[in-house]
């Protein structure tokens, strides 16, 4: 299976644990637009938050 | 002199009436928007009979207050009693009309402001151009050929097009800076919570400010004390000033001549520093997230029910957000309290941060792209690249036009530590008495009084 293909699946698989039906022509726009989230998630992830001071 | 105390004196000294002004706005109205599509409703009955109480109220001697006769409009997600709301959507069209006025409306309306029109957006507040499938694209009143910039874009162009002396706009992540740099005009992003949000539609609820767009500085410090319902501050000392110019990510893809024009600023006699701010591209990024993801969940019911309403560019970015997991939410939220934290120290060094608005002029409506690293990316999700991040700061922040006749408008932001409005205000006064600063107005319409 190509990975657009389980994007797709999972797209699909996610929205319906919010009781989401994403109609057909918006598959492809969702996609682009989760790829681009997911790429912005990984960013923030691989950040350690500086501890704050409450001293300071 | 400034409109808005222009156009009150002489309505409240009878030498103009209330009505020849508002009548004046609504000609302007008709006669430009055609040709730039900042309006969407033109609330024609209800400014004529108020602009006729106002005279009533001079000719029986009684003060109808410090915006009399001041003709405004506001982003079409400000609830205007009778009038529905649509967030420049068709999905709200069928809505019930407002029951009342948002509450800064009323602020201003117990002024003596006249409300006479509201504006367009992009649909939802999502989106930095004012590019709306359902009510058109509003146009630069500069170059109908160009972007009026988003997602206030009608409120911005509208005030630079001489329709009103001033207008509402909402700013999440840059939708009044924005469109104030790009239309020339005088905007503010006030500190987050810093005036009330009850009768406006929300996007992202937990970064979601409003805020004028003026044609001076004097103008939107009057706007704010009234929308704010603070009192002035009166002259302030800020020849001691500390100014910290914002460097690395607030100048990567920026025209030469802004950061030009950042330098004449600096040198003006003002104890100037560079800074470079910390992971400002993590902190964007988690303003985009939190966006995306308070924004998805609040529509989650209407993208359940009614998909194919939305403008498809719109509801592909609300479904993504919806799906994000709440583990990158939490964490954008923590990387905002962290930024908060760091912004407020840096506070202790410096009064002002200074930052391009924009890094270029208005986009082409043919070629909706920026530059970002290099190469050429939406202008839609990429305008505000430099906005973005600092609205995590919860800092207010103005948007100041340059001085740039002949050529096309462009904007700074100008930060200030939360409760600091007021240095603003004078920082932006110094620079427009230098003739640094200046709004772009198309010199018509109301501007013919």
């Amino acid at each position: 299976m190509k990975m657009a293909d389980l994007l797709y699946q999972e797209i699909e698989s996610l929205s319906q644990t919010i009781l989401l039906d994403i109609p057909k022509e918006c598959l492809k726009g969702v996609k682009n637009n989760t790829e681009l989230l997911s790429s912005r998630s990984k960013l923030i992830h691989h950040f350690t938050v500086p501890t704050i001071d409450v001293e300071e | 002199m400034d409109l808005i105390k222009k156009i009150s004196k002489n309505v409240r000294s009878a030498t103009y009436s209330a009505t020849q002004i508002i009548s004046d706005s609504l000609n302007a109205i008709d006669k430009y928007n055609p040709l730039i599509g900042s309006v969407t409703i033109t609330l024609k009955d209800r400014a004529l009979a108020t602009a006729q109480h106002i005279d009533q109220l001079v000719a029986q001697g009684k003060d109808p207050g410090p915006l009399a006769g001041v003709p405004f409009g506001v982003k079409d997600l400000f609830d205007v009693k009778n009038i529905t709301t649509t967030a420049g959507s068709v999905l709200l069209a069928d809505h019930a009309p407002a029951l009342k006025d948002a509450t800064v409306i009323t602020r201003l309306c117990n002024a003596g402001a006249v409300p006479v029109a509201t504006l367009n957006m992009d649909e939802f507040a999502y989106g930095f151009v004012t590019d709306n499938t359902h009510y058109g694209i509003t146009k630069n009143p500069h170059d109908t050929r160009r972007f009026a910039g988003g997602s206030s874009g009608g409120s911005a162009a509208a005030v630079a097009a001489g329709m009103m002396a001033f207008s509402l706009g909402s700013d999440t992540n840059g939708s009044i800076r924005v469109p104030a740099s790009l239309c020339g005009v005088w905007g503010l992003r006030p500190a987050y919570n810093t005036i009330p949000l009850q009768g406006v539609y929300p996007f992202s609820e937990t970064l979601d400010t409003i805020g004028p767009f003026c044609s001076s500085i004097h103008d939107l410090k009057c706007i704010f004390n009234i929308l704010s319902d603070r009192k002035d501050h009166g002259k302030q000392d800020i020849s001691s000033l500390k100014i910290a110019r914002l460097k690395g990510w607030f100048e990567r893809d920026v025209d030469q001549e802004i950061l030009n024009a950042i330098t004449e600023i600096t040198s003006i006699g003002i104890e100037t520093y560079n800074l470079t701010l910390d992971h400002i591209e993590t902190v964007r990024a988690a303003s985009f997230l939190i966006t995306a993801s308070e924004g998805g969940t609040l529509h989650l019911p209407y993208l359940r029910k009614e998909p194919l309403k939305y403008d498809p560019a719109t509801r592909d970015r609300f479904i993504a957000g919806a799906l994000l997991p709440v583990s990158t939410y939490l964490q954008a939220k923590k990387i905002e309290k962290w930024f908060r934290h760091y912004i407020h120290k840096i506070f202790g060094d410096y009064d002002l941060l200074i930052a391009p608005a924009t890094g270029c002029t208005a986009p082409f409506i043919n070629d909706p792209t920026v530059l970002v690293d290099g190469k050429k990316s939406s202008a839609r999700v990429n305008l505000g690249i430099y906005t973005q991040p600092l609205s995590l700061s919860g800092c207010p922040i103005l948007s100041l036009p340059l001085n740039r006749t002949g050529k096309l408008p462009v904007g700074l932001q100008i930060v200030a530590k939360p409760g600091n409005e007021h240095i603003l205000f004078e920082f932006g006064a110094l620079l427009e008495a230098k003739g640094i600063a200046k709004a772009s107005i198309q010199q018509q319409g109301i501007y013919n009084v």
